[in-house]
């Protein structure tokens, strides 16, 4: 009867773990792990061994954006960024630099992700095109060129919403090759499993290079998909909304764009649908209308982006 | 051997409660920093720190901000950003190592790591030392809403 009693108890027990654990491929593992690792001896190559294959077959079907964890994508991002200022340069100018944070990092408090594992940090690059980029994890980068697009403050906080929904909704992420993320979990968790010691640096090296590329290619000569794009601006929209600045600032950041791209330059115009086709898009949520800002937001703008 | 049928029902009980008990919700702090707050605000005086991958048993939720308790036993608000249901790998510097089993410690800095940046480093071009100055640029929710209050922005909800 002991007996029976005990079996029920951890059966209950078994089917709590269960059904707790039904929600993302990592929990089958730790179920798994758990259930392995219980005894004296651990079990650990056997149950491990078949909790990274259960892993790597939901892989499959999983994706960067929901597979790296959030400290990953902090390095990933940094690394991108990297890269983007070697191509275009940091402007220096500390008053410009702190203001666009300020207007950034506001605006990333209303965003549905106002915390990132390093935070959101804002950058100008010292360019006449017209550009912005947003890496994972929150690193943005708007280029002078950009900013001269920006009538106001209000403008300004439409293209740096826009690049924060890029952060919040991932898309840099998601222009990883599937097929990295797997081969990425498989090192990640074949090691784990074996309890190996850094043999397989250079392999993740590798890789790491791979996945930086991957989004270097979308982000400066592809472009993201145009769903991707029109989905940036309703986040903008959205976060605008929500700090209190008036969404018609994306319109008119827009239509003022519109005038500045030149056709075929290596920027915006390469990498992001025509400004009057978003125009178009945002109708039912953003219209072009006129915005009046008080004095002090006019003279704090003008004293930090008046002379770049 | 019998037992009497009120004996298997108090058993069956207790175990019911050991599994509710269980069921009380655990997450992992996905953020560096993690900021625990009095209050469930980004006003709200930090109270306690905790670092990511950390645990943290959530006791109530209100919004977009969960009531946590620490594993030293401090309580306070935490956004739901900072928050994740998924277990998270402990990064080999966090210095949370001490309640964490042999194979998370397995785990610790194996994925894309500061250890593969460096690396990477050796063989790319890229501007890192100004990553690090444009990561140093942080302000405080408070200096924030002062700064949108200043130039007449009110805000309409979200995170606060």
């Amino acid at each position: 009867m002991k007996r029976r009693i005990l079996g029920l108890f951890s059966g209950m027990l078994l089917l709590f773990g269960i059904l707790a654990g039904c929600n993302d491929p990592g929990s089958i593992t730790r179920v798994l792990d758990a259930l392995g690792g219980g005894g004296p001896g651990g079990g650990a190559g056997t149950v491990g061994g078949y909790a990274v294959s259960a892993v790597k077959s939901a892989s499959a079907i999983a994706h960067a954006s929901e597979d790296f964890t959030p400290e990953q994508e902090y390095y990933i991002g940094r690394s991108v960024g990297a890269g983007l200022l070697a191509k275009y340069h940091p402007l220096n100018d500390p008053k410009a630099t702190a203001y666009v944070n300020e207007v950034g990092q506001a605006l990333a408090m209303f965003s549905d992700m106002p915390q990132t594992y390093g935070g959101y940090h804002f950058l100008i690059m010292d360019s006449e095109d017209i550009n912005a980029f947003a890496a994972p994890g929150g690193l943005i980068f708007i280029t002078r060129g950009m900013l001269h697009c920006c009538a106001g403050e209000n403008a300004l906080a439409a293209v740096l919403a826009h690049e924060i929904g890029h952060v919040q909704n991932k898309d840099a992420l998601r222009a990883i090759k599937r097929s990295r993320v797997t081969e990425a979990l498989g090192i990640i968790g074949g090691e784990a499993v074996k309890h190996a010691s850094g043999g397989r640096l250079p392999q993740l090296t590798s890789l790491f290079g791979d996945c930086i590329n991957d989004i270097m290619s979308t982000m400066v000569n592809n472009g993201y998909s145009r769903e991707l794009e029109f989905q940036a601006d309703k986040t903008a929209v959205t976060i605008l909304r929500r700090c209190g600045y008036d969404p018609a600032g994306l319109p008119v950041m827009l239509t003022a764009m519109q005038k500045r791209l030149r056709p075929g330059a290596a920027d915006f115009a390469k990498t992001h649908p025509a400004p009057a086709d978003r125009i178009a898009q945002l109708a039912g949520l953003a219209r072009v209308a006129e915005i009046t800002e008080p004095p002090a937001r006019v003279t704090r703008f003008k004293d930090a982006l008046g002379n770049i | 051997m019998r037992i009497a049928k009120p004996a298997l029902l108090l058993g069956l009980a207790l175990c019911l409660c050991g599994v509710l008990a269980l069921a009380a919700k655990v997450m992992n702090v996905q953020v560096r920093d993690g900021q625990v707050r009095a209050t469930p605000s980004f006003l709200g005086t930090i109270v306690g720190r905790a670092q990511y991958a950390q645990s943290v048993s959530v006791l109530q939720e209100q919004g977009d901000w969960f009531q946590v308790s620490l594993p030293g036993g401090a309580t306070g608000w935490m956004h739901r950003s900072a928050l994740t249901d998924k277990k998270l790998a402990m990064t080999s510097g966090s210095g949370a190592a001490a309640d964490v089993s042999g194979k998370e410690m397995a785990l610790a800095g194996k994925g894309f790591s500061a250890q593969v940046e460096a690396d990477y480093r050796r063989g790319h071009a890229g501007d890192y030392a100004a990553i690090d100055r444009m990561e140093r640029i942080t302000y405080d929710p408070a200096t924030l809403l002062a700064f949108l209050a200043q130039g007449g922005i009110k805000p309409q909800g979200g995170a606060r």
